[in-house]
């Protein structure tokens, strides 16, 4: 940094050439030292840290000097007398004991007037003109804009005896208006850095005095900001984009994160990483490439269902702006549902989950928006092969609030018209919508609003209809009470529904429904005590709704007897504490505890069931009805969440969680891939909750100045009551549904490798995974066992997975990506053996996932080509070009063997048979 | 409705299904197989046995010499005679419809097995078999209703037969030493009636109906260009049980389990435990569900003139080219000794006959293709 003492330097020669130069005596500062052969910086270090003073030099105008010198209890300036004496070199001091060191001319400071010795100016001194006191003009926020501006934020007289002061502020995008997200915001020395909140917030505690203020960001030029700190204060940052298609390619802002950090097990992808990952039909998908992270899973191409360390794809808590997406699939599971030109980022947290999180036993995965352009109106267009979009964003008030509004639909009717005559009919479409506004009420208080929708529609041959829907609304409130101290309020409604009708024949004609209706209100706290220690807390509470399945005629004509399971209701609530404390600048704790409760409510008929036997129909020995909010059942239980951290150096630490889940709510279902048709169901006094517990240990290095980062993680993981099915359950419309599944255990561990280059014309990252994942029925009343109790490897249990993701920039307008995975087959269950029955041979089935389907291996390409870069132009356009599996290998997705004719035949299916290109074409306006 | 799914995909997304079989090898596990149920209407129960075999080795193995008998809940008795490959067979068992039933059976290997005890079930009548047209074949349906009270669970099975005749008229057979003598019945070997069984399970159920009625149930579909059975006239005889809802949810599993796989949202194989066992080891598998109920039937006849004007797979479509062979006995014993070809007609000039047009014996003897000359009983 000693070039940005240099910038300060300059800046100051100019703003102060009126005044005079003196050199003024300190006798509480005095050096000793013997000091030999130093070079500037050695001699200028040695110098800060015997004294209060900071040292502004070129260095490089230094490099032939050499310093050798002997003092005992000498004031500054006559160590630097003596240091330069018969040299070029010259000193200046001024009075907040800063030296500039120049070589031809001294540098002129206001020293003027008489000041006390070690102090601040008790006022704002008019003669120092270019010192931008915000308290003077514009009593509170202050909008700092310029690099070499030097901000003075707080009043003196605000010092409670304390050393440090406060800063906090929003950083945004000075373009668009838009909070920087996840920004870093660091000083130099002594090393204290924070990072922006998801609102583009940030707080950081600093000893007073001058800094260097240095801010970072993904797609964001580095910025700093000079600052002077007499006290607590805020300054709101401005920060450039970058000019989109020339971008630098990847995540800078994570450049610290990796080691320094304090959690473990968090990856964060932008948009930009993202878009640049090739995808089968060119479709930008979000948990595509979340699934190329180490420890993340699917059973398959056709299920976006994630399997996080060894977690069933229920187990993942997916947050869209904290509303639930609990069908986060479009097309059949092929694509997610989230459109990418609204999304800015995804955060994976698959082991040290924050306490205010809870819900699920895996991760969670937490989907930002952007928030809309606060300055112009803009927009963009993409057409791809199968999908279609739309957005457009601008303010609503100018620079306070902002809307973006982003649509996406498919067309994919034409591929289905080209089947043959008996699909004729056949018809799928998708859409999604978002809408989401931003309000800046004032500086402490903001208000964002959130509405998104997805919808799936299907049928084949206009026989049997499938349609799922999810519809989400949140408003948020944050209201910042200090400099320390802010709150989030959040309430919504999230609703996902599916139903099934079928009209073939007008007599059966029926339809099926389930919806999942949720609403929630949650209170988040942020208390910043210090740059060593942070609380976060609140308490948050979901009220559910679900109806589990209505079965219904269609028709007139149709005899189909109305069915209906009753509704189900609870509440789920949660308390919880976390607490962040740095016992050095090295070691830092952070431990949580987060306390769940669910309550089962009426109204509810509860079979009851005779005590140690299985639940079975037979074994039904009463019922009980419960009125309208009657408490049927609580759970609750404490949740641990903690972490520490040790940084062994700068670019290198250790860091170890724990942590524990507890999960009311699950999905039921017998098929491998997730479903569309899957029912989810609450813990009730027959099916307990799942609850789950992690330890993981990591290691953290980055080398070439934090470009490249390594990680290994590893992690021991224990479920307990996981909902699995009976063979042959009956899942939906089942009015016993206790009867059909039984409460297992399972276990995972594995280790987890990565290498991540983040900048450079050559990017991307490198992972490998080697983990377990086993599952274990053995309660003999559970009325039967599954591979006679012992473990069986989970569906998703693929112990060997890599993956490659290589980036390369061949210049500005044109880059080309690669994607490589490779896993080891998933396990199936295999036929036993053959029998004749009914005129035909017949498969025979015995150990659930004994066998595997062969190996995994896919590459894909693509290319981006951007349109010129001007930046005044009226529209800026790019293609993307890619091929999805190369090499068009048949990467089987299962392995089954079925009676045709009488015959028993084997295959093996494949999502993909062959290398499939796409193109896409995008327009920006 | 899944593995229409599946073709969807498969086709849009440009996937694919490849024959494939893994490179394990299972030993057979040589489970006990029942199939069977016992007869509570004037028909014969028969119970076939069998044993399961390995995977990559599909062969029937039969359960000779075992000693079965059906008993009902008051203790009687009545035993089954041995057929051929392992076929047991009463001809009427007298039931009493307010017992219950049940099968027992000794293997030559000492162990003895036993179902459990099945209460009678009444097959309503079927009150239709019905067919429509379609454009690439025929869909035959089967539609019944039963009292509220009876079982709303149903199966059916089927046997198609149909008639066929060959290229052309067989006026000759071959003698020995070069000689043709005129067949007693140039129609000997002209028209033949082939036979198929229903080979998938198919079961329905009216349980979430509000009336016991099974509205057109589509059995099984009859494609004009994949087989020749519409080509002049076909029969089907469609056979209903009426079930319980264990049997019926058992035979659902093996449905499940052997027929409805392949799609993307496959639901797991599993195990399938019926409800006959081993009276000693009850944690040996057997693989069976033997109940108690009534047969009911019903045959009908599609004429090739119902249909619509369409091509129906010809066998003898490539019938067309005849040799023609010299009326001399070395010829004539070169081309049709042996049984490989047959007369179609003598080649004459003028009153002589100089030779015969041949052709190979698949053309011209219906029974090539595996049909009988011997015509069915029920045929009209």
């Amino acid at each position: 940094m000693k070039s940005g003492r240099l910038h300060v330097l300059l800046f100051l020669l100019q703003a102060a050439a009126c005044l005079q130069a003196s050199a003024q005596r300190n006798p509480q500062n005095l050096i000793t030292g013997n000091f030999h052969d130093l070079n500037i910086e050695q001699f200028a270090e040695e110098l800060e840290s015997q004294t209060s003073y900071y040292f502004y030099y070129d260095s490089s105008l230094f490099d032939s000097l050499k310093i050798n010198l002997y003092v005992e209890k000498e004031p500054l300036s006559r160590v630097l007398e003596l240091a330069f004496a018969k040299t070029d070199y010259h000193f200046a001091i001024d009075r907040h004991q800063q030296v500039f060191l120049t070589r031809g001319a001294t540098v002129e400071t206001n020293l003027s007037e008489a000041l006390p010795d070690n102090g601040m100016p008790k006022q704002p001194d008019p003669s120092y003109a270019d010192i931008d006191n915000g308290e003077g003009r514009n009593k509170g926020i202050q909008h700092a804009t310029l690099e070499n501006k030097l901000y003075a934020i707080g009043e003196n007289s605000r010092n409670n005896g304390q050393p440090g002061a406060v800063i906090g502020g929003y950083i945004r995008d000075g373009k668009t208006g838009e909070p920087v997200v996840g920004a870093s915001v660091y000083i130099d020395n002594p090393r204290i850095g924070v990072s922006s909140d998801q609102y583009g917030y940030y707080t950081i505690s600093l000893p007073r005095g001058r800094h260097v203020l240095n801010i970072q960001s993904i797609g964001m030029k580095d910025t700093r900001r000079h600052i002077l700190l007499a006290g607590d204060g805020k300054l709101n940052i401005d920060m450039q984009g970058q000019v989109m298609m020339l971008k630098n390619v990847i995540i800078s802002a994570q450049k610290l994160s990796n080691v320094k950090g304090m959690q473990m097990g968090v990856q964060k992808l932008d948009i930009k990483t993202i878009r640049q990952v090739p995808v089968v039909f060119g479709e930008a998908d979000l948990l595509r490439v979340v699934l190329t992270l180490p420890g993340v899973k699917s059973v398959g191409e056709a299920s976006t269902g994630l399997n996080v360390r060894g977690g069933a794809a229920d187990q993942n808590l997916i947050l869209f702006n904290e509303a639930t997406i609990f069908n986060p699939s479009h097309f059949f599971g092929l694509f997610s549902a989230f459109n990418p030109e609204v999304v800015k980022d995804v955060q994976l947290y698959k082991s040290s989950i924050p306490a205010r999180y809870g819900g699920r036993l895996s991760s969670v995965i937490d989907i930002s928006s952007r928030e809309g352009n606060k300055k112009n109106i803009t927009g963009l267009a993409g057409i791809g092969l199968l999908t279609t979009r739309l957005d457009v964003e601008g303010p609503l008030i100018k620079d306070k609030s902002s809307f973006i509004l982003g649509g996406r639909t498919t067309y994919a009717n034409w591929l289905l018209n080209l089947l043959p005559a008996q699909y004729k009919n056949s018809k799928a479409s998708f859409y999604d919508l978002n809408l989401n506004i931003t309000h800046q009420i004032n500086k402490n208080n903001s208000l964002y609003l959130m509405g998104y929708t997805s919808s799936d529609h299907f049928n084949l041959n206009s026989d049997t209809t499938y349609s799922y829907s999810n519809a989400n609304f949140s408003v948020k409130w944050k209201h910042i009470f200090n400099d320390q101290f802010y709150g989030v309020f959040s309430t919504g409604y999230d609703r996902y529904q599916y139903n099934i009708s079928s009209e073939a024949n007008p007599l059966d004609a029926y339809k099926l429904m389930f919806d999942i209706n949720q609403k929630y209100l949650k209170a988040h706290f942020s208390y910043y005590l210090s740059a060593s220690h942070a609380l976060e807390f609140g308490l948050n509470t979901i009220n559910y709704k679900l109806d589990p399945g209505s079965y219904q005629p269609l028709g007139k004509q149709s005899l189909v007897t109305p069915d209906v399971v009753s509704a189900e209701r609870a509440e789920e609530s949660a308390l919880y504490l976390s607490d962040r404390y740095s016992i050095s600048s090295r070691f830092s704790i952070e431990a949580g505890l987060r306390y769940s409760l669910f309550n089962y409510l009426g109204p509810q008929t509860v079979n009851q069931y005779a005590p140690g036997l299985p639940k079975t129909t037979d074994n039904i020995i009463g019922t009980q009805s419960y009125g309208k909010g009657d408490f049927i059942k609580n759970y609750s239980g404490p949740e641990y969440r903690a972490s520490i951290k040790y940084e062994i150096s700068d670019s290198f630490s250790i860091k170890a969680g724990f942590n524990t889940q507890r999960q009311y709510i699950h999905v039921l279902s017998n098929t491998t891939a997730i479903a569309p048709t899957d029912i989810w169901k609450l813990s009730d006094p027959n099916i307990r909750p799942q609850a789950g517990g992690q330890v993981s240990l990591g290691l953290y290095k980055n080398f070439k100045s934090n470009t490249i980062e390594t990680s290994i993680e590893v992690y021991y993981k224990k479920i307990q009551d996981y909902l699995d099915y009976k063979s042959g359950a009956v899942l939906v419309m089942n009015h016993h549904v206790e009867t059909d599944v039984v409460n297992t255990r399972g276990k995972a561990y594995g280790v987890e490798l990565l290498i991540k280059k983040n900048s450079g014309k050559l990017n991307g990252w490198i992972s490998y995974t080697y983990s377990r994942t086993l599952l274990q029925l053995d309660d003999p009343t559970s009325g039967e066992t599954i591979n006679g109790g012992k473990y069986y490897p989970a569906n998703y249990d693929q112990p060997h997975s890599a993956t490659a993701i290589v980036n390369y920039r061949v210049n500005h307008r044109f880059s080309v990506s690669m994607n490589a995975t490779y896993s080891t087959g998933r396990p199936i269950t295999l036929p036993i053996g053959v029998f004749y029955y009914d005129n035909a041979f017949r498969t025979l089935y015995a150990d659930r996932n004994a066998y595997r389907i062969p190996d995994y291996f896919r590459t894909d390409l693509s290319m981006n080509i951007e349109g010129n870069h001007k930046v005044h132009q009226l529209t800026h356009n790019s293609w993307t070009v890619g091929v999805y599996n190369v090499t068009g290998r048949r990467n089987p997705y299962s392995v089954y063997y079925i009676s045709e004719n009488g015959a028993v035949n084997g295959y093996k299916l494949s999502i993909f048979g062959s290398a499939i290109p796409y193109v896409n074409y995008n327009i920006r306006f | 409705m899944k593995s229409i799914h599946w073709l969807l995909l498969v086709l849009v997304l440009g996937g694919c299904k490849d024959k494939y079989n893994a490179p394990i090898h299972i030993p057979a596990t040589g489970y006990l197989v029942v199939e069977g149920f016992i007869n509570a209407g004037s028909g014969s129960t028969n119970i076939t046995l069998s044993r399961a075999t390995g995977l990559d080795s599909p062969y029937v193995i039969p359960e000779y010499h075992a000693q079965v008998s059906v008993e009902s809940g008051d203790g009687n008795s009545y035993p089954l005679t041995e057929l051929a490959n392992g076929q047991y067979s009463v001809s009427q068992v007298p039931v009493d419809v307010n017992q219950k039933y049940r099968l027992r059976i000794k293997t030559t290997l000492g162990k003895e097995y036993l179902s459990d005890l099945s209460p009678v079930q009444t097959t309503p009548e079927i009150d239709s078999v019905s067919w429509i047209a379609g454009n690439d074949g025929v869909w035959i349906y089967v539609s019944t209703h039963g009292s509220q009270t009876d079982s709303r669970y149903y199966q059916w099975q089927f046997d198609e037969t149909w008639i066929y005749h060959a290229s052309h008229l067989s006026p000759y057979v071959y003698q020995d030493y070069g000689m043709l003598i005129l067949r007693p019945d140039p129609f000997e070997v002209y028209t033949c009636w082939s036979s198929d069984q229903s080979t998938n399970i198919s079961i329905a159920s009216s349980a979430k109906l509000s009336l016991n009625v099974i509205p057109s149930f589509p059995l099984t579909f009859v494609p004009y260009s994949a087989s020749d059975k519409l080509i002049s006239r076909y029969s089907i005889l469609v056979k209903q049980e009426a079930l319980t809802q264990d049997w019926y949810e058992w035979k659902q599993k093996i449905q499940k389990n052997t027929e409805q796989l392949g799609s993307i949202f496959d639901a797991q194989p599993s195990e399938i435990t019926g409800n006959i066992h081993n009276t000693t080891d009850p944690g040996e598998p057997v693989i069976g569900f033997v109940g108690c109920t009534t047969e009911t039937v019903k045959r009908i006849f599609i004429d090739r003139g119902q249909l619509p004007f369409v091509p129906i797979y010809d066998p003898y479509a490539d019938c067309i080219k005849l040799d023609t062979i010299k009326n001399d006995p070395d010829s004539i014993a070169a081309f049709f000794a042996g049984g490989y070809n047959l007369v179609v007609d003598a080649v004459s000039h003028g009153t002589a006959i100089t030779g015969y047009s041949g052709l190979a014996i698949g053309c011209m003897d219906c029974r090539a293709l595996g049909g009988t000359t011997t015509k069915p009983d029920f045929w009209q």
